[in-house]
């Protein structure tokens, strides 16, 4: 060991006291002497070595040794405060570094001591201690999380010392935000100078504030323009701080300061905006939107329902919908209103009826609805609702309708009772008589009795077929059968065999097989009948009778057909009539003018449709749509 | 040969009465004849005649409309008493309601239904079907 510097240290302790009464201020336990300039030769004593594991037989004899041991990136620190201490005659030496251990392992030391000597000249020794500080590494791990954590960049800078004069700043760290708006990782960064990585600090004259800030140790403040093409473009506020090494910069990006301003007030347009367009949708909605609280008393009414009732906004805010605009229907709104605060979070519809202020009655459809505030408690009513008035309107007057028919309907029944029983009777009786009559009246009266006969037997037939088109709007629905339409078509022709075969016809047929409807049995041997009835009747007769019955479906809907090459009618002057009662068009002493009203009444009668295609001297052809 | 040997006819109009009287009197299967107004006067009748003969008649000729007590009224009383339930009786109405027509078809003893004016044809045809 240094033995010469061990007895300057004694030396220069037994001269100046007060040089030992202020080491003892901190510690005399880990004891060490510098010469300065030339601070590797330095001597330490036995606490020192101790503090860094150092066995008692292994202290390291030279000094060459033990500054080995400092990290070297606190080399600079520990000149710059040596230089500090000297130049401005500080109270101390103190600075915090990293050493290496007998064992290699780095800790963080401080470091304290007092300059004896010529500032001047820079010339005499240093005297101190050190200690260990403790859990270094935790530190480290807060210190790093606290500064990656910072809004602002944070650059820690460490003066770069030549001839113990600054003449740069090494960067020793930087936060995550500084590497953001570096756009460069940091291990590319720390240890980098900062006049050589970025000469912009030279040209804008930075660095002179820097260095002025750590010489002078007051902190500073400055805004400043990185122009295009250099790292981090953009304009900062910027916080200079010195520190015992070097400075700190706290930079406040103030591009992106004023970008999110920007962003921040298009944001709350934005909003506005918004705002705007719903309350313009809401207002101009043709829905009536109105909020109370949980008294049902007014607190928003929309446009509409405004207008459209006729009230004020200000004479109705505030009132109770109860007595205003649903007093008419008190009761009820109340139990709406129950409602939306036992079950809140869902509508409640409801029909409420409401004078306006010109006194027309206006049904509302309404749906009410409890809101819920954020700690989830009723704290609202809303209400939408819509004018149903001309649909209540048409439902009253749709059962006035109901109504009259089914009075019409009831006096249409007993008016069928009474044409089936009591006329039937008084007819039948004649008709009977009639008949009796033939045996005992003379043979100058037979004539008369003949045509009262006639007369007889017509009524009665009138009657019969009367009664059968009262009887067609009864319950046809259950009487519904499915028919096969192909076997009930040849069932029928079995009737016309003999009277088709004499006219030498021909019937073809051309129904697929097993296509079913669903009809009344007796109304379509009816329909058939008269239909190919009237086929046979209407025929030209100097022409071979050929009727055609097909069947089939378009657009989902059955239908048949019975198309004849008889004499055909002229629908545009009878066309209306057709299918009208006791209306004979061919001038045929048979034709009784009932079929087809009947034919019509029946498939009418079960939501059917027949359709008439007919030309004079061509044929007829009818067409049945079947609702089916 | 007379087959119906002693026949009721119940019927409230005597004009329709007096047609079907003198139709069964040209017929040779019809024997003697009882005419009774309505439902209640042939339920006596019916009794009656039980009482006299020690059975029924052959045939009723039963109309439906009636005051008092109505065809169907009459069939309601016969079906109640066993004594009468064989009697053979044929509907004849002045009615072409096709619900009375499907009604008359529930009742087991009635074994036709002829509409007025009753002929000597129909009932002919009757006879041959019964």
């Amino acid at each position: 060991m240094n033995k010469r510097l061990k007895k300057q240290l004694f030396r220069i302790l037994a001269d100046d006291n007060t040089l030992l009464e202020k080491l003892d201020d901190f510690s005399l336990d880990n004891l060490w002497i510098w010469s300065i300039p030339d601070i590797q030769d330095f001597w330490v004593n036995s606490g020192y070595c101790e503090m860094l594991s150092f066995p008692s037989d292994e202290i390291p004899e030279e000094s060459s040794v033990l500054s080995g041991l400092l990290h070297e990136s606190d080399l600079q620190k520990v000149n710059s405060a040596i230089e500090t201490h000297i130049t401005q005659e500080t109270p101390l030496y103190d600075v915090v570094i990293r050493m290496k251990d007998y064992n290699g392992v780095l800790g963080w030391y401080r470091s304290r001591g007092i300059f004896s000597g010529n500032p001047k000249t820079i010339s005499g020794y240093l005297i101190g201690s050190t200690t260990p500080l403790a859990s270094s590494e935790k530190i480290e791990t807060i210190f790093r999380k606290t500064i990656d954590a910072s809004a602002e960049a944070i650059y820690v800078l460490v003066a770069h010392y030549v001839d113990y004069k600054v003449k740069d700043f090494i960067i020793r760290d930087i936060n995550q935000k500084a590497e953001v708006e570096l756009s460069m990782p940091r291990k590319d960064l720390i240890g980098g100078k900062i006049n050589e990585l970025f000469p912009i600090n030279l040209e804008n004259g930075y660095f002179e504030r820097y260095k002025e800030a750590f010489l002078s140790r007051k902190p500073f403040r400055q805004e400043y323009t990185i122009p295009e093409g250099y790292p981090g473009t953009g304009d900062y506020e910027s916080h200079v701080v010195p520190y015992n090494d070097g400075v700190i910069i706290y930079n406040r990006d103030l591009t992106q300061l004023v970008k999110t301003q920007e962003e921040l007030e298009k944001a709350q347009e934005e909003i506005e905006d918004l705002d705007i367009h719903y309350q313009s949708v809401i207002s101009t909605q043709s829905v009536y939107i109105f909020k109370t609280n949980i008294e049902g008393d007014f607190t928003y009414i929309n446009e509409y329902f405004l207008k459209d009732f006729g009230f004020r906004r200000e004479s109705l805010l505030g009132t109770n919908l109860f007595v205003t605009v649903f007093q008419l229907d008190q009761e009820e709104s109340s139990k709406v209103l129950s409602k939306c605060v036992t079950q809140p979070n869902i509508f409640h519809p409801v029909i409420l009826k409401t004078i306006n202020e010109e006194g027309r009655l206006i049904s509302g459809k309404w749906e009410f609805k409890g809101l819920l505030n954020v700690q989830g408690n009723l704290s609202e009513i809303l209400c939408v609702g819509f004018d149903i008035t001309e649909q209540v309107e048409a439902l009253e007057k749709a059962h006035e309708l109901i109504s009259v028919t089914k009075d019409q309907n009831e006096r249409l029944r007993s008016f069928a009772y009474i044409v089936s029983h009591n006329i039937r009777s008084h007819s039948a009786n004649i008709e009977g008589l009639a008949d009796l009559l033939v045996d005992v009246v003379g043979r100058d009266e037979s004539m008369y009795l003949g045509m009262l006969q006639q007369s007889a037997a017509m009524l009665n037939r009138t009657i019969n077929h009367l009664n059968q088109i009262l009887s067609i709007q009864m319950s046809t629905e259950q009487l519904k059968k499915e028919i096969d339409l192909k076997d009930e078509v040849k069932r029928t022709l079995t009737i016309f065999e003999k009277q088709i075969t004499d006219i030498k016809g021909t019937i073809k047929i051309n129904i697929p097989h097993g296509f079913v409807i669903n009809f009344v049995p007796a109304y379509i041997e009816s329909v058939l009948l008269n239909l190919i009835s009237n086929a046979i009747k209407y025929r030209q007769f100097e022409k071979e009778l050929m009727v055609k019955i097909d069947a089939g479906i378009t657009d989902g809907k059955k239908y048949f057909c019975v198309a004849d090459n008889g004499q055909g009618l002229d629908l545009e002057k009878y066309g209306d009539e057709l299918f009208g009662m006791y209306k004979t068009f061919h001038g045929n002493e048979d034709a009784l003018g009932f079929g087809l009203f009947l034919t019509r009444s029946q498939i009418e009668a079960l939501d059917g449709r027949i359709e008439v295609k007919s030309e004079v001297g061509a044929g007829t052809c009818f067409k049945v749509w079947l609702n089916d | 040969m007379i087959r119906f040997k002693n026949i009721f006819i119940v019927e409230d109009d005597p004009i329709s009465a007096l047609l079907i009287k003198k139709s069964l009197d040209k017929i040779d299967e019809f024997g003697q004849h009882f005419h009774f107004e309505n439902g209640k006067l042939a339920i006596d009748g019916l009794k009656k005649f039980s009482r006299k003969n020690g059975g029924n008649p052959d045939l009723i000729l039963l109309d439906i409309n009636m005051p008092i007590m109505n065809g169907w009224q009459f069939l309601d009383s016969l079906v109640d008493d066993p004594s009468f339930s064989s009697i053979e009786i044929v509907i004849l109405s002045s009615s072409i309601d096709p619900y009375d027509i499907e009604k008359s078809k529930y009742y087991n003893n009635v074994s036709g239904f002829l509409s007025k004016p009753l002929s000597v044809v129909k009932l002919k045809k009757l006879v041959k079907l019964l």
